[in-house]
Order: structure tokens, then C-alpha cells, then sequence
């Protein structure tokens, strides 16, 4: 049974879910999705769930929060469409198929019974490690790779050649001779 | 059906409205964040023991993030806009 908090907690989420689609300025944008993962972070708390809730409100909250204000810094686009006519009316009949197949799903789950949960009793945190040690450590790995491939494309690329500044390309030709000289 | 399912169905359904009505590429990823996060909360509203899946679902979900937003600077850079409309080939 979820709590007072629990519930108030879930409400935030969808009002600020609902804020993060319908906003057109993206910085709000942005802020409206790590107050919606905060909010979850505080659900997760409730329901007893410490260490997923740290990481939700650091991870999805934070860094996530942070890649989305970089690529935007970066890209510069403000342009926030929607989409109208013909495609809406596709988009639109697209998510009441989508839901109603949920839906019937959803009745089809109901009547399945799961096997009684084995729930763990030791320690969370000893649990983890000795049964996730290779994918947590591959995990950390390919987010770290992420966020240094998107510093490596977000990058400013070096103009050509025939594009510099006089000067610039001056002082570049200078460097480049006095390196020749210290070489020689 | 229980507060948690109910909200995490109208979390999914807005982060699908999301996916699909939007026409911005980050606008659309913010959909898909909505969606995981839906995903997050069935887990943790039916069986609490399940915390190490909800940790590893935070950790890929950030790398879906990370790769999709390097994804982006690159599209950005061919088609000078981040518009799925004005790219053309990658709108439906």
C-alpha cells in the first residue's frame, strides 16, 4: 500500500512529465524532467528503495539533466514543433492503438500467477556486488564512454585551411617554423 | 489496479505522446526518459526486492542518453537542424 508521500510524490512526477512534454522552451524543458526524476527519486525512497532512489536523483537528475544543457548549448536549435495535420491524426490514432494493446496486455498479465518473490535477506549493497560485479563495472564503463564521446563530437572543429584568419594562419606558419628550427 | 500502475500507465502514455508529437529530436528523447521512467516505477510498485534492476535500468538509461545525444550533435552537424520535419528522411 503506497503511503500519503508515496502518492503526492507520484502526482509531482506526472505534473512536472506532463510540464517537460507540453513546454516549448527547452531549458524549462529540461528542468521540468529532473523535477519528474527527483519526484521519482522520492517515490523510490518511500517504497523503501535507498539506493535506487540516490541514483535515480544523481544520475537521471543530474547528469542526464547536465548532457541535455550541454547538447543544447551546443546545437543552439530552439525550434519546439509539434507535429499538425495529417501526421497528428497518425499520432494520435497510434497512441490509442498503443493503449488499448496495453490494455488487453495488461488483462492477459493479470491472470498469470508469479512464483513467490525470493526476496534477498542480506545487506542490498552486498547482494549486488556479489551477484552483478562484471555488468555493473561494464555499466560504469560505457557511461563514462558516452559522455566522452559526446565531448569528443560536441568539440568545435578546427576550420580549413583556407577559411583562417590571415593572422591566425600566420601565427600558425610561424609556430610550425620555429618548431622546424628547434627540430633542426 | 493500484496507485503506482495507474500512474506509471499515464507516465507511459505521455512520454508516447511525447515520442510521437514531437517534432524536435531532443524533445523526442525527453519522451523516451518519460517512457524508462514509467518502467521504473512498475518495478519498484510490484516487487520491491527488485532494486538492483531498477539501479541497472537508471545506469542503461543514462547510456541511452549519452549515446542518442552524441547522435544528435551529429545529425545536428549534417543537417544544421535538430527538426525530424526538415531532415526529412528521418521523419514519418
Amino acid at each position: 500500500m503506497t503511503s500519503t508521500v508515496g502518492i503526492a510524490a507520484l502526482a509531482a512526477m506526472l505534473v512536472f512529465a506532463v510540464a517537460a512534454v507540453g513546454l516549448r522552451d527547452m531549458i524549462r524543458v529540461v528542468s521540468a524532467l529532473a523535477l519528474s526524476s527527483l519526484a521519482l527519486a522520492a517515490f523510490l525512497f518511500v517504497e523503501g528503495m535507498a539506493y535506487a532512489a540516490v541514483f535515480e536523483a544523481t544520475v537521471a537528475g543530474g547528469l542526464v539533466s547536465i548532457l541535455f544543457l550541454l547538447v543544447i548549448s551546443m546545437t543552439d536549435d530552439d525550434h519546439v514543433g509539434y507535429v499538425r495535420g495529417r501526421t497528428a491524426v497518425l499520432a494520435g490514432g497510434a497512441g490509442a492503438v498503443f493503449l488499448a494493446a496495453l490494455g488487453l496486455a495488461w488483462q492477459g498479465l493479470s491472470t498469470i500467477t508469479l512464483a513467490e518473490s525470493t526476496a534477498a535477506t542480506e545487506p542490498f549493497v552486498e547482494w549486488f556486488w556479489a551477484a552483478h560485479p562484471l555488468d555493473v563495472l561494464l555499466v560504469t564503463v560505457l557511461v563514462f564512454v558516452g559522455v566522452l564521446a559526446i565531448s569528443r563530437l560536441t568539440t568545435p572543429l578546427a576550420p580549413p585551411e583556407s577559411e583562417r584568419a590571415p593572422g591566425e594562419a600566420s601565427e600558425a606558419a610561424e609556430s610550425g617554423a620555429v618548431e622546424t628550427e628547434e627540430i633542426a | 489496479m493500484t496507485v503506482p500502475l495507474g500512474a506509471a500507465l499515464a507516465m507511459l502514455a505521455v512520454g508516447f505522446v511525447g515520442v510521437l508529437a514531437g517534432r524536435n529530436l531532443l524533445k523526442t528523447l525527453v519522451g523516451i526518459e518519460l517512457t524508462s521512467k514509467a518502467a521504473l516505477v512498475i518495478f519498484a510498485a510490484t516487487d520491491a526486492a527488485s532494486q538492483g534492476i531498477v539501479v541497472l535500468l537508471i545506469l542503461v538509461d543514462a547510456i541511452v542518453v549519452a549515446v542518442v545525444m552524441a547522435m544528435a550533435v551529429a545529425v545536428y552537424r549534417q543537417y544544421d537542424t535538430l527538426d525530424l520535419d526538415a531532415m526529412g528522411a528521418m521523419s514519418w
